[in-house]
């Protein structure tokens, strides 16, 4: 990317004692406002890339560059990051004003100044009534936002939030999350958000880092990861999948035809590409149940269970000891288990994974 | 509140029934040298606080409580904020060593301490080898011996009632500070330092309660130089054999706990910001 | 939740003193007697070699003497602890008899802890000298001791003569004495006094002038763990200390610790051997005190601990004699002291001692 601003560059850590490196070569590069998160199992690295990005842990190698300057050995006091903790790391010993005018504090800034960007940094959280609670007084949900002010206030080069919502109740999570990205957006900042949390990390960023084992598997906007994952850890790991491994028997104006042992021959618009097997990957919810119109695959199969979930249901069914799964939309009365069912998706609802 | 019950009647018996006795021996009377005598008068409480002697023993023992409680606090501070910090693997091992102490008596360590400072001991010895002294220090039998072995046999309180009240001293505010802007010293000052003070507050306590009540120490490391209160109460209690006077000053030193006691909680009231 | 738990760790803190206060007043059960034998309990000295010497010496002839008789040694550390002991079983005492300081004795014949022997069962009552017996038949003295000058041999070649070699520069921050209240300070008060010529009932200012010329010198006015450790470690080299554990100790040590009796003479110490009140074996107790007291036991217990004897007609040896106040040509220095008189004045002292001579 050109007009990279923050860039990683074969960032690595190895903890002492640790036979395999916890983050492994990882490149990255964010634009300027751009919000990016970092996704991931458990124990993936992102902690530790965020934590190198801020200085709060030294890399054991590559280089870390913010608007052309290699930061990577600068202190964290003197990187001017912004930081969220999932745990807020709001100091009980001080007022919310004060938490939030630490930071000026430490710039040296006049105080007059500094009241005035307190002042604007509650403000902009909606929060400007609380200035003089203490700590200890605030909801879950009011100590982040008071946290994301506290970081914001210093007018950070960058952002950087590890799981913040990760603490609160699903209702205040979604409502923080259209907050941040509010805030994100009108100053414009380049954020880094951790999260575990794919919903989140689809709905909020720009683009999206999909790591594992320390090294980085996808980059890409939101649509591109869950459309056409690079592999088959992507596409297993954001969102529900029904993945196919088959042999090539044929192709034809673009549509691969694929043999599923059990299932069936399966056509699959593919690009050009020489492949003797494939992975063929569909969205259940692409998954048509009795279509109406004629389609490109269909299939026969008993429903083993199904669940309402309210605005859709979701369905599994039996082919011939294949387990596919299905959506159903404005469904109705959810099917028995046990019925038998005609599936269906056209050759385009379909996707080969790259090998 | 049945459960509470064996530990308020072990309580009872362990803390109540020695303090009544004390109470009562403290109203009796004695007569000529050590003549014990039942009685129900205030003669004792008179007797100590009307001698000037007994002012300044008190305020000698609140002196040495106050120098050795600062002085443990200073020494003790960092070892116990790198025991509550350090995520080291040895750190079971180092808390170990830090209150190892513990497992040998006063008096063996208080010993262990008049053999290393005494004239030819290992400290001077050790002066005289790097040419720092000719003449050897007197460490023993002054206040000075007293004051640095007390502050080695309090050094294990203190850390273990810091390591327990550095409950809010936590990496993640250092971190969050650091990133703010604040540097090394700054962080200390304006998060750790703050946060850590009920710790401090609780080992100085701990600390200076011992201290005052301390009898070993002053009295094996004094050379009879050094007066406190409880090695006053010592010599009532089993030299002069006046039992109503000794009951007496312990009730007033009791008194005196009580005091600082109720000073604690305001100041860690003051401090939780509660 | 940290507020709790500090309030509950301070707690057990503010028993310390009254555990310590109250831990001096446990006295030890006794032992139910044994098959038919009569069993008697004697509280006396722990400390120094008093208790291996005088079953030595003194309970163990008596029970080959009276078969049916046992005497169980209870070894408690200084008379004021006896007594701290007695007095909390006053109701029902355990021991029988108790050896200790005079002036300790007298305020528990006041106090009723003690009762008064009978001269038909203790018969060698009346040939003990003067010094020794107690108004009233309550127990009289059974030892004498002496303050002395104790030293280190290999320190100092010179052996001190005097009492005044106490201000011999020579022994700068080499000296030990034990300030009162503790005896030792007491009778060094009384001696200084006699050779300044003074009476130490009227004032004892002469004597206190010349301690705090001394005090300078004074390594440690409360030997730990005791006078007779440090002299014979050479920890300090001139110590104010008694005539009967030097006298063991100089043995014991082969010589390192030597012992001196100052020209000028010294004062007595005299401990008393007394007979429990309500004690339940109260016949065969004073059998016993009456065996204490006779000249061969004297003899017995002189010989091995080199205190002086109490009953006139005890025949030492020459050595004993040179090795006591038991020639008569000492006898002579000896000051006389109303030991009665000093406890009531102890306290004064002390203070005065403290005020006047240690802060210093
Ligand atoms: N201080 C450390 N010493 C050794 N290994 C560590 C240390 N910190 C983290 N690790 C290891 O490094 C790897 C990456 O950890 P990291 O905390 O970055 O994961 P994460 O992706 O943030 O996980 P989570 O989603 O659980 O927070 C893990 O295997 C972890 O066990
Ligand atoms: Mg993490």
């Amino acid at each position: 990317m050109e007009d990279a601003y923050l860039v990683l560059n074969k960032l690595t850590k190895t903890y002492p004692n640790q036979p395999r490196s916890a983050v492994h070569e990882v490149e990255i590069d964010v634009a300027r406002g751009e919000f990016i998160s970092l996704l991931g199992p458990s124990g993936c690295g992102k902690t530790t890339t965020l934590r190198m990005i801020a200085g709060l842990i030294t890399p054991t190698s590559g280089r870390i560059s913010v608007d052309g300057t290699d930061i990577t050995s600068r202190p964290v006091h003197k990187r001017d990051m912004g930081l969220v903790f999932q745990s807020y790391a709001l100091f009980p010993h001080m007022s919310v004003g004060q938490n939030v005018e630490f930071g000026l504090e430490m710039r040296r800034i006049a105080r007059g100044e500094r009241r005035r960007r307190v002042a604007e940094a509650l403000d902009m959280v909606h929060l400007s009534h609380l200035a003089n609670r203490r700590v200890s007084q605030l909801s879950g949900g009011q100590a982040q936002r008071i946290a994301l002010a506290r970081a914001l206030v210093i007018e950070p080069t960058v952002l950087l939030l590890d799981e913040p919502l990760s603490n609160l109740d699903a209702k205040l999570r979604e409502e923080l999350r259209v907050e941040i990205r509010r805030i994100q957006q009108e100053i414009g900042i380049t954020t880094v958000f951790v999260t575990h949390d794919q919903d989140e990390a689809l709905a909020m960023s720009d683009r999206l880092v999909v790591m594992s084992e320390g090294r980085v598997e996808q980059v890409g906007e939101p649509w591109a990861i869950y459309e056409t994952p690079k592999n088959r850890f992507v596409a297993d790991f954001i969102g529900r999948t029904n993945m196919f491994d088959g042999q090539v028997v044929g192709r034809d104006d673009g549509v691969l035809r694929v043999e599923i042992a059990g299932v069936g021959t399966l056509s699959v618009r593919a690009p050009e590409a020489d492949l003797a097997t494939a992975t063929v990957m569909v969205r259940p919810h692409r998954v048509r149940i009795e279509p109406a119109q004629q389609m490109a695959n269909e299939l026969k199969g008993r429903v083993v269970q199904s669940s309402y979930l309210g605005d859709v249901e979701s369905v599994v069914i039996d082919v011939n000891g294949t387990r596919v799964l299905a959506e159903r939309a404005h469904s109705g009365r959810p099917l028995a288990a046990g019925a038998t069912v005609g599936l269906g998706w056209g050759d385009a609802d379909a996707y080969v994974i790259p090998q | 509140m049945a459960l509470l019950t064996p530990g308020l009647l072990a309580l009872g018996v362990s803390f109540l029934v020695p303090l009544v006795w004390l109470a009562r021996m403290s109203l009796n009377r004695t007569v000529g040298p050590a003549e014990l005598q039942p009685a129900v008068s205030p003669q004792s409480y008179i007797d100590v606080l009307t001698d000037g002697f007994m002012w300044k023993v008190a305020w000698h023992t609140l002196w040495l409580g106050l120098l050795v409680t600062v002085l443990t606090i200073v020494v003790s501070y960092p070892i116990a904020l790198f025991l509550a910090r350090t995520r080291s693997r040895l750190r079971g091992l180092l808390m170990a060593l830090a209150i190892a102490p513990l497992l040998t008596s006063s008096v063996v360590r208080t010993f262990g301490w008049l053999i290393l400072l005494s004239d030819d001991g290992v400290v001077n010895s050790a002066l005289r080898t790097l040419g720092i002294t000719s003449e050897p220090l007197v460490l023993t039998n002054n206040v000075t011996g007293v004051v640095i072995a007390l502050v080695e046999i309090m050094m294990p309180y203190a850390i273990l009632a810091m390591i327990a009240g550095f409950g809010r001293v936590s990496k993640n505010l250092e971190e969050a500070a650091g990133s703010l802007g604040a540097g090394r010293l700054r962080c200390f000052v304006r998060i750790t330092f703050p946060l850590s003070l009920p710790g401090v507050f609780t080992g100085a306590l701990m600390v200076f309660v011992l201290t005052i009540s301390a009898f070993i120490t002053p009295r094996l490391m004094g050379g009879g130089r050094v007066f406190v209160i409880a090695t006053e109460i010592y010599d009532q209690a089993t030299t002069t054999l006046d039992w109503p006077r000794a009951s007496a000053l312990s009730v007033l030193l009791l008194l005196l706990f009580g005091v600082f006691l109720v000073l604690y909680q305001r100041l860690f009231r003051m401090v939780e910001g509660k | 939740m940290t507020k709790r738990m500090s309030r509950r760790a301070v707690l057990p803190l503010l028993l310390a003193p009254a555990v310590a206060l109250s831990a001096c007043s446990t006295g030890t059960t006794s032992d139910e007697a044994n098959g038919g034998e009569t069993t008697i309990r004697l509280m006396a000295y722990a400390t120094g070699g008093f208790k291996e010497k005088y079953i030595k010496a003194v309970i163990e002839p008596f029970e080959q003497a009276n078969p049916g008789i046992k005497v169980e040694y209870d070894g408690v550390v200084s008379s004021a602890e006896m007594l701290g002991r007695l007095r909390t079983q006053k109701s029902n005492p355990t021991v029988d008899v108790s050896i200790m300081d005079l002036s300790v004795a007298e305020s528990a014949n006041k106090e009723g802890i003690f009762a008064p022997l009978d001269p038909a069962k203790v018969p060698n009552m009346k040939d003990l000298s003067e010094q020794a017996k107690v108004r009233d038949n309550f127990g009289p003295g059974v030892t004498f001791d002496n303050l002395t000058l104790a030293y280190n041999t290999k320190a100092v070649s010179t052996p001190p003569t005097s009492w005044n070699d106490l201000w011999d520069p020579a022994y700068k921050g080499k000296i030990s004495i034990s300030a009162p209240p503790q005896l030792d300070g007491i009778g060094l008060t009384v001696i200084l006094n006699k050779m300044l010529g003074g009476d130490y009932t009227a004032s004892i200012e002469p004597a206190i002038k010349r301690l705090r010329e001394l005090a300078p010198s004074v390594q440690t006015w409360n030997p730990q763990p005791d006078t007779y450790t440090l002299v014979k470690s050479g920890q300090v080299e001139l110590a104010l200390a008694w005539n009967a554990r030097s006298q063991l100790q100089h043995d014991q040590s082969n010589g390192a610790l030597g012992v001196v009796l100052p020209k000028e003479g010294s004062i007595m110490q005299v401990n008393t051997i007394n007979l429990v009140k309500g004690g339940k074996q109260a016949d065969a107790a004073q059998k016993f005190i009456d065996h204490a007291l006779s000249p061969d036991a004297q003899a017995a217990f002189s010989a091995e601990m080199f205190y002086a004897p109490t009953n006139m007609l005890t025949k030492v040896n020459d050595e004993v004699a040179q090795r006591t106040v038991m020639t008569p040509e000492k006898l002579k220095t000896m000051i006389a002291v109303d030991w009665n008189w000093l406890a009531e004045h102890r306290a004064e002292w002390t203070d005065v001692w403290r005020k006047d001579v240690i802060s210093n």
